[in-house]
């Protein structure tokens, strides 16, 4: 009997170690462990080729293997007869495996990067299932349902449908909650100077986290922002620990982050890029703690959505240049007696209100020259436009990004409900609301 | 030829702690390999070891195994992935006796407790410590590889 490959996907996940065995020309076997085996199509399979020298010899010399695959789910257990077919070292096929390896052993914490040399990729003679498995237990999860097309298709739908870059992200982070029951969601852009990805907005986690930073190129978030690549992990206990010690040795200066909203023990995670004209604009993350919470699928509802997000978010961006200010609106009678105190140190753009941490970046450089102007001439509102015609701010990276940029700092002053909060009066507008009398000292580099 | 002092006291320290175990032969009318899980190792002496693999359950290999053909055992710690591969002829080839029916149900129960606390739900790995239909296949290891993922991979233990 053999068994459509379609109908085992769960044995592709990469949970459950796989075996593979080769004979060489004379007879003698060689078997050994293989961390994954890919899923082309109903009749391929793809092989990582890393270390596996016998192996490859073995395959070179009889062009056979025999692979032993299992599912992650109920522990059933497949023998797959496999003829060799062509080795690819490019191609869409290799770049998906490469994105896989690299964020296996980023969340897995192994300090070397299992280098990808080759995709291997074998037609399935047969696949038949090992005596012994389980029955097979109705499919009960919901991410198994058919009606997610005509969902993500609405969701995408409403986000192109919002004018207001804020809106778009907020809309797209319950809809994935309404929908497809993700609980615990974020967005991130990338800060490319800085090397790192901050966090705009997140749904399900006890702090909202805006600004809260995780480097470029690590776990699921950082590899699908450098490989623009999609980025699945449906069982994460073997590398949680050895993770979390990676995750507190980042060069992080204590003082002058935000910490990452996260669960604490996450089992299933999936990061799509925001592509835009071929670039990644941003990531959009969610996490689970049960494990296979997401499939395929949902790597793809993603994937469509980060699409959409990305270019309804450069849209707004290259609307909110163009917008000029309203009449400048009438100064806020004085009604605060309270001050407070506002410190930028130069060399990050780093701003503390009272000694606690803000923010950091292009949005802290912003916050200062807001309150910069505002203690000049007592101007509250601003533009976009000015603010991207304004040389002294330096911000040649906001050439598409001021809006996100924005959003961050609103949503993190929002979120730290202290005495400098920004309000939207209108697109392209910027108002700084203000609780107090603020007092700013500049810290250079 | 044994194994080496070097392997020898590798094999030693990977049979005194959970190991999972994975078995190959050629099948010699398709030029393949099979593969059968192996539930225990006992010590023949003075230099084999005796394997025991669910005959119903991993029937291809069962069928093709022959005394005097290559065998390959691969040992793997599933904490660590540490993992050491033999190779070395079939040397006896019996259904299982209660003695060796005990080493495999003593190996599953160690086993299945050690992946437990590894996470690994009850029913997840039913399947792969079965015991029923025991045979017993007799080999004498005559080299060893190290097999730990990275780039060592493959290569032959020093024999002394």
């Amino acid at each position: 009997m053999s068994v459509r490959l379609r109908q085992i996907l769960d044995c592709f996940e990469g949970v459950i170690p796989s075996v593979i065995a080769t004979v060489d020309a004379d007879g003698t076997p060689n078997v050994s462990y293989l961390s994954q085996v890919w899923f082309v199509d109903d009749e391929h399979v793809a092989l990582s080729n890393q270390f596996f020298s016998k192996t490859a010899a073995n395959v070179a010399a009889t062009g056979q293997a025999t692979v032993l695959v299992v599912d992650g789910r109920t522990g059933a257990q497949y023998m797959l007869d496999l003829a060799w077919v062509r080795s690819e070292a490019a191609g869409d096929l290799f770049d998906r495996m490469a994105a896989h390896l690299e964020a296996i052993s980023t969340v897995h914490g192994t300090e070397q990067v299992m280098q990808l040399r080759s995709a291997e990729v074998y037609r399935v003679r047969i696949c038949s299932p090992v005596p012994g498995n389980p029955i097979q237990l109705p499919e009960e999860q919901a991410h198994a349902r058919g009606d997610r097309l005509p969902a993500a298709a609405r969701l995408a739908g409403e986000i192109a449908a919002e004018t207001d870059a804020d809106a778009m992200i907020q809309r797209l982070l319950d809809g994935l909650g309404e929908a497809f029951g993700y609980e615990h969601a974020m967005v991130l852009v990338p800060e490319l100077q800085a090397d790192r990805l901050i966090t705009l907005a997140s749904r399900g986690y006890h702090a909202g986290g805006a600004g809260a930073e995780t480097p470029m190129g690590r776990g699921a978030v950082g590899i699908a922002a450098k490989t623009g690549r999609a980025v699945r992990l449906c069982d994460m206990s073997r590398g949680r620990r050895l993770a979390r010690a990676v995750e507190s040795q980042a060069e992080l200066d204590e003082g002058r982050t935000i910490p990452l909203p996260g669960l604490a023990e996450p089992q299933s995670q999936l990061a799509a890029p925001m592509l835009v004209q071929g670039q990644v604009s941003g990531v959009l993350f969610a996490e689970a703690s049960e494990r296979f919470r997401f499939g395929r699928e949902d790597e793809q509802i993603l994937s469509l959505l980060g699409a959409q997000l990305a270019a309804s978010l450069r849209l707004a961006e290259l609307e909110a240049r163009s917008a000029r200010a309203a009449a400048a609106a009438p100064a806020a009678p004085a009604q605060a007696q309270r001050s407070f105190q506002v410190r930028h140190y130069a060399f990050d753009d780093s701003v503390f209100i009272d000694g606690d941490y803000v923010i950091k970046g292009v949005p802290g450089r912003l916050l200062a020259h807001f309150l910069r102007q505002h203690l000049a001439d007592g101007r509250r509102t601003f533009t976009n436009r000015e603010i991207r015609l304004d040389a002294s701010l330096r911000l040649p990276e906001l050439k598409d990004n001021l809006e996100t940029r924005l959003i961050l700092l609103r949503r993190r002053l929002d979120e730290r409900a202290g005495p400098v909060r920004l309000a939207r009066p209108g697109r392209g507008v910027i108002e700084l609301v203000l609780d107090g009398a603020p007092s700013l000292e500049t810290v250079a580099a | 030829m044994a194994i080496g002092q070097a392997a020898e006291a590798k094999l030693a320290a990977f049979l005194a702690g959970p190991v999972m175990l994975v078995a190959s032969v050629a099948d010699p009318a398709a030029r393949a390999a099979t593969i059968g899980r192996v539930m225990g190792v006992r010590r023949a002496p003075p230099a084999s070891l005796d394997l025991f693999i669910a005959g119903g359950q991993w029937t291809r290999m069962v069928e093709s195994v022959r005394v005097g053909q290559a065998l390959a055992l691969t040992l793997c710690r599933p904490a660590t992935y540490q993992t050491l591969q033999l190779k070395g002829p079939v040397t006896a080839l019996v259904r299982a006796d209660p003695a060796g029916a005990a080493v495999a149900h003593g190996y599953a129960e160690v086993t299945g407790a050690h992946l437990g606390a590894l996470g690994v739900d009850a029913s997840q790995m039913r399947p792969w410590l079965r015991t029923d239909d025991l045979v017993q296949v007799t080999f004498t290891p005559q080299e060893a590889f190290e097999q730990t993922p990275g780039p060592h991979a493959g290569s032959p233990m020093a024999f002394g």
